[in-house]
């Protein structure tokens, strides 16, 4: 069989899985939600990527 | 898909939506406030862009004894090579004063100018004075990088400097016109001097980012306070005081005929001096807008009521002189700081002849053992009302 048509059956699967299991995807659904959100906010304000540099003597 | 289906991943995806939420509203009540301090404990001579860009920190870390002083990278001097430091002076001894240094290393007269804005609004600075150090290498042709000032910028100050109603609207829209030359976005600008609706919205997320950052950042700044000056109140013995700094330099700089400390001198300029001649050279310290950023700073002093003593540092005159950097250029900067602190009433203490005095410096830029002694001494005069 074909790659492309083992990801279609994959994808289908989990698509019909999901569906049969409704409870359980909204679940997933609202965590995923939840970390990628407060993920996002904690990378915001604590990462420091726009922290400021150390002092070097070049300045001078 | 069925419309049930859809709706309850739809209600799924609002309720993830809204433990996100609730999970940033808990920092705000699992960090300290910025205005949270513990007794007993001076901050004042810690050096740190969080501490310098918190009015709310600055403020409660402050009594009727202390001054502001704001400047940059000298505040970073460690006592270890130059133990006449302020946090070794008047932190160490109950002199009756307490210097809140504010500032780092790029931070000129234009952060300066924004941040004392914010601290001054509603006479929050005891003592209706104020020290700023400056030194001639703010004012290199061309100005400051604006990457610099970028890494420096602080949405808070910014925002307090915008609030305080005593601040000329010709000042703020002279540093908002700079801001904007330093790269600095429009919405960031407008959010601090705006009136529209998404200014005000932009305001208030840009300002609860800007807490959270602080509060965190300033976790760290708790721990590097320092016991209060403590015990009987003293009258600063400055010849004694100068005496035993000579007496540490000339332990500490053994190496060089500049006065310049031995590892900084074996280090970082003895590798290099023989490629640095006149690097340098054409330096004029004119094409710049630090002048007129240094006036619009004092101008937010005047308004506010302030009394301003500027203090102007001076380079390494042997070095300068060795790179190119001639003598008339650096006079010349040094005369339009004079200038401009005297159009603005200003006091001066001027220690720009002090470029070929050994130990002045520790290096070739920064205070050292007699310099800070002498920098501390106008300071305490200036304080206790003399000139």
């Amino acid at each position: 069989m074909a790659l492309g048509a083992k990801k279609k059956t994959a994808s289908a699967r989990l698509r019909r899985w999901l569906d049969a299991h409704n409870k359980t995807a909204c679940l997933l659904i609202g965590t995923l939600t939840a970390a990628a959100l407060i993920g996002l906010f904690l990378f915001v304000c604590f990462s420091g990527f726009g922290a400021s540099a150390d002092f070097i003597y070049s300045q001078f | 898909m069925s419309p049930h289906t859809v709706h309850t991943r739809l209600v799924a995806l609002l309720v993830g939506v809204v433990i996100a939420a609730a999970a940033a509203c808990c920092t705000f009540l699992l960090l300290p406030a910025q205005s949270e301090q513990a007794t007993g404990v001076e901050y004042g001579y810690v050096y740190s862009g969080a501490k310098s860009s918190s009015a709310s920190f600055i403020e409660a870390n402050m009594d009727q004894s202390s001054i502001l002083v704001q400047g940059s990278s000298e505040f970073s001097t460690p006592s270890s090579l130059v133990p006449q430091v302020p946090s070794q002076v008047f932190g160490a001894t109950n002199y009756g004063l307490r210097m809140m240094c504010v500032g780092e290393a790029y931070d000129q007269s234009l952060w300066h100018a924004m941040a004392l804005g914010a601290l001054a609004n509603g006479n929050r600075l005891p003592g209706g004075k104020v020290v700023l150090i400056v030194a001639p290498g703010w004012f290199v042709d061309g100005g400051q990088d604006p990457n610099t000032f970028k890494t420096r910028f602080s949405y808070s100050m910014w925002q307090g400097f915008c609030d305080n109603p005593d601040v000329p609207d010709q000042t703020k829209s002279y540093v908002a016109s700079r801001l904007r030359q330093m790269g600095i976005d429009e919405t960031t600008i407008n959010s601090g001097a705006g009136n529209l609706p998404q200014d005000r919205l932009d305001s208030l997320a840009l300002g609860a980012l800007d807490d959270l950052k602080l509060r965190q950042q300033l976790g760290k700044v708790r721990q590097e306070g320092s016991p209060l000056a403590s015990g009987e109140l003293q009258t600063p013995d400055w010849e004694s005081l100068r005496a035993q700094a000579l007496a540490d330099a000339q332990a500490r700089s053994t190496n060089n005929d500049w006065g310049i400390e031995n590892g900084f001198y074996a280090d970082r300029l003895a590798p290099v001096l023989d490629g640095s001649r006149g690097i340098r050279a054409g330096e004029t310290y004119s094409a710049t807008p630090e002048y007129d950023d240094l006036r619009a700073y004092l101008q937010v002093a005047k308004a506010n009521g302030l009394d301003v003593l500027v203090i102007v540092s001076p380079v390494c005159g042997p070095y300068y002189d060795h790179i190119g950097i001639d003598a008339s250029a650096r006079a010349t900067c040094y005369e339009r700081i004079r200038q401009v602190a005297a159009d603005e009433d200003a006091q001066v203490a001027d220690f720009s002849d002090r470029e070929y005095e050994r130990y002045f410096l520790y290096d070739i830029v920064h205070f050292g053992w007699t310099g800070w002694i002498d920098v501390e001494q106008s300071i305490y005069q200036f304080a206790q009302g003399g000139e």
